[in-house]
């Protein structure tokens, strides 16, 4: 391969992920929330986790964006009054609340939040257990916004146990 | 000084009493029911899911139906519309007798205002089940529309509460049945061959 082909590769490949980078400005803006809250940086390679995942997204799912935080303590952060109001100031003002499951003995929540986008709807998840936080946030099309909208318990409950991906046709 | 504290008693205490006066009625009539007197079963249960449907959220619901263009959907989209939140409250226990007939009861408290009046109750035929499935609905002032819908579900393992504010009537429920966190009545009623009344 020429030293020209490598420079046009590396162009392509850098114009292709510009908008995905603009347009993710919002989620590092919540990770940095958590991060500020919980005083850790999320897990390196998680970038680059999310843009290789990408493709592999259930029909109607685009725009994957991960962090994971590890050795997180799941305890409420100083200063708030409850998980839910604290994970709304997470999520900022423009996400709503939509399905919230916990296990009753376990440390364990997650938490959806719905974001109006122009033709689809941009979907936040936060999962909390004993020792890690992972925040995930996707856009979904109408087609992929059935399943939710039709069993939002049963979707809700199969995130939690990690399903969320694997269980779609 | 006493005449004094009588006047202003007078003065504050009556428009005061006529402002609750005026209040009470508005307060009976709120079609959204407090789910979180059910809080105190968390820590029991297995699971417990919270769905908010109100606002912004309804708002996307009913533009993916719109777009969706399902037949199916038409009538459960005409009933979103009108309504202003959908809020499911369920816990899933992993063994039977987690909650009491008392803790049912902290919501059929808030049911039983002269506003809100039983329009369905399934039983399980079994006994030593206490599986039932209630719903009410809240009349409005004129009683021409609904102002609200409430669902208790009670099973063995499962506590789920439904509650729709809006325009609503249990017929309705029908179209909303298996969407939106509202349980499928008709699979259930088939499931256990329950009575009606």
């Amino acid at each position: 391969m020429t030293k020209s082909t490598f420079l046009m590769l590396g162009l392509g490949t850098l114009l292709a992920a510009t908008p995905t980078f603009a347009g993710d400005r919002e989620f590092h803006e919540i990770v940095d929330r958590v991060a500020g809250a919980y005083h850790k940086r999320p897990m390196r390679m998680m970038g680059l986790v999310s843009f290789v995942a990408r493709p592999f997204m259930p029909p109607g799912v685009s725009g994957l964006n991960l962090a994971v935080f590890a050795g997180v303590n799941p305890a409420l952060p100083a200063g708030s009054r409850d998980f839910a109001s604290f994970m709304q100031d997470v999520a900022g003002p423009g996400y709503h609340p939509f399905v919230r499951v916990r296990s009753g003995r376990e440390p364990e929540q997650t938490y959806i939040y719905l974001h109006d986008a122009k033709d689809a709807s941009d979907l936040l998840i936060v999962t909390m257990d004993a020792s890690d936080t992972v925040v995930v946030k996707v856009r979904l099309k109408p087609e992929a916004m059935r399943d939710w909208m039709d069993d939002p318990i049963g979707q809700g409950r199969s995130h939690r146990n990690g399903g969320w991906l694997s269980d779609r046709n | 000084m006493k005449p004094r504290f009588e006047n202003i008693a007078r003065s504050f205490g009556v428009p005061a009493l006529m402002a609750l006066g005026l209040a009470l009625p508005a307060w009976a009539q709120n079609p959204k029911l407090d789910l979180n007197q059910l809080e105190k079963l968390a820590s029991k249960a297995d699971e417990v899911v919270d769905v908010t449907l109100d606002g912004a959220t309804l708002k996307f619901a009913e533009r993916f139906m719109e777009s969706d263009k399902d037949e199916d959907d038409a009538e459960a989209l005409n009933i979103i519309r009108k309504l202003t939140g959908i809020y499911v409250k369920s816990f899933e226990f992993d063994k039977q007798d987690q909650y009491s007939d008392a803790d049912v009861e902290a919501i059929r408290a808030q049911l039983k205002s002269s506003s809100w009046t039983r329009m369905v109750n399934v039983t399980s035929r079994r006994e030593h089940d206490k599986e039932l499935d209630e719903v009410y609905v809240m009349a409005g002032p004129n009683g021409k529309s609904n102002l609200g819908l409430a669902v208790l579900v009670a099973e063995p393992k499962e506590l789920t509460v439904v509650n729709i504010v809006g325009p609503i009537d249990a017929d309705h429920l029908a179209a909303l049945s298996g969407e939106m966190g509202v349980p499928d009545f008709e699979h259930r009623h088939e499931r256990r061959g329950g009575k009606h009344d």
